[in-house]
């Protein structure tokens, strides 16, 4: 099984069996999908060049800040989060979360299957 | 919940995250066991219970013969093709007491058959990229290809337009019917059409390809690639989506 195939997987496994997880996708730095898996009615290119854009902007504010490093960036609205963190030096690993959501439990899968997919991209 | 239920209860279960009755005997992505494969299966075993096909659908068995299939708006025989002509999706064999549905003497051969010549020409149309020709304006048919035919705008590929697509073989079967008869045609040079993909060519490998030759700039022959991988998963929304990101940087190169 080659890594995208792993990714996908990966990603399919976080989506599917953590709690309060409804999409997830990993898109590289400049706006390519990796993997997926959200839902059809999300449009893939806008989470694609939102998600890169708000990470590459969240990373120089930590960095500017002086806020040490950048660890994720979290947003939210009525109907849930959206969390976003790095998944190795090229690619965004980005999740959508309900707004009942145990935060303590997905960050710690988050940071989980970051640091996986940031070692299956090398 | 009951150990017996009918099928719309089923299904209403499978919406609400609910269906946990019975005992689950198989589960996995069908991806790596075939939606035919288990059909046999279940056959062999003489299994009484359902299988549920992640939000697509659920085919329900009494003794290893189909008592119900449902996906979608489609029913019996037409839900059956529709199920088998997805290649991947998260499934849950269970054993159970399903109540039967009167839908009886599902012939699976031919709805496999079937499913599968409609994958052949779906992976053969998806990359086109297809327009109403002016001197015909479209004729409505009443059916789900009326609200397709209106999204062809000469700019998108099939698998672009017919993506968000719930019900996709009775519509694949109305497109190939257009085509054959001239309703619809082919815009020449827009998007390229896929390449056959070479013999043996796995999905992943492609796609991992096509991103090694991203990162060197070599865009038209990741596209190239993308394009065979794309004729082996044309709904693949990933390959889609790179597609589409590349087609943009190739115009602004």
């Amino acid at each position: 099984m080659n890594r995208t195939e792993q990714i996908a997987r990966l990603l399919k496994t976080l989506s599917t069996t953590t709690p309060d997880v409804e999409a997830a996708a990993v898109i590289d730095n400049d706006g390519l999908m990796i993997a997926s898996a959200l839902k059809a009615d999300i449009e893939d290119d806008r989470v694609a060049a939102m998600s890169a854009a708000l990470l590459g902007m969240s990373e120089r504010i930590v960095r500017e800040l002086g806020r040490g490093n950048f660890s994720l960036v979290m947003l939210r609205g009525t109907e849930g989060y959206a969390i976003l963190t790095r998944s190795g030096p090229e690619s965004v690993l980005m999740v959508l979360a309900t707004e009942t959501a145990k935060l303590g439990l997905i960050f710690l899968d988050i940071t989980r299957a970051g640091k996986e997919i940031g070692r299956l991209l090398g | 919940m009951p150990d017996c239920m009918e099928l719309p209860t089923l299904l209403a279960a499978r919406d609400e995250g609910r269906l946990s009755a019975g005992i689950e005997i198989l589960a996995g992505d069908l991806f790596d066991l075939s939606l035919a494969s288990l059909l046999h299966l279940a056959q062999y075993e003489a299994l009484t219970g359902w299988l549920v096909v992640g939000v697509r659908g659920v085919i329900t068995w009494r003794k290893g013969q189909i008592t119900g299939a449902r996906a979608g708006a489609l029913r019996g025989f037409a839900a059956l093709k529709e199920l088998l002509f997805h290649r991947g999706g998260r499934f849950s064999l269970r054993r159970g007491e399903p109540e039967p549905t009167g839908e009886t003497n599902l012939n699976t051969t031919h709805a496999i058959m079937e499913a599968y010549r409609l994958r052949d020409e779906w992976a053969r149309i998806a990359p086109l990229v297809l327009a109403i020709p002016r001197d015909r304006p479209w004729q409505p048919t009443g059916e789900a290809i009326d609200a397709i035919a209106a999204k062809l705008d000469g700019h998108r590929t099939l698998a672009e337009v017919l993506r968000a697509q719930v019900d996709w073989t009775p519509v694949v079967d109305a497109l190939l019917h257009a085509i054959g008869q001239g309703r619809l045609e082919r815009v020449g040079h827009v998007r390229q059409a896929a390449p056959s993909p070479a013999a043996g060519a796995d999905f992943y490998e492609l796609v991992e390809q096509a991103r090694g030759l991203i990162r060197e700039g070599s865009l038209e022959p990741a596209q190239a690639l993308l394009l065979q991988a794309q004729a082996l998963r044309p709904d693949d929304r990933v390959v889609q989506q790179n597609l589409r990101a590349l087609a943009q940087r190739l115009r602004q190169s």
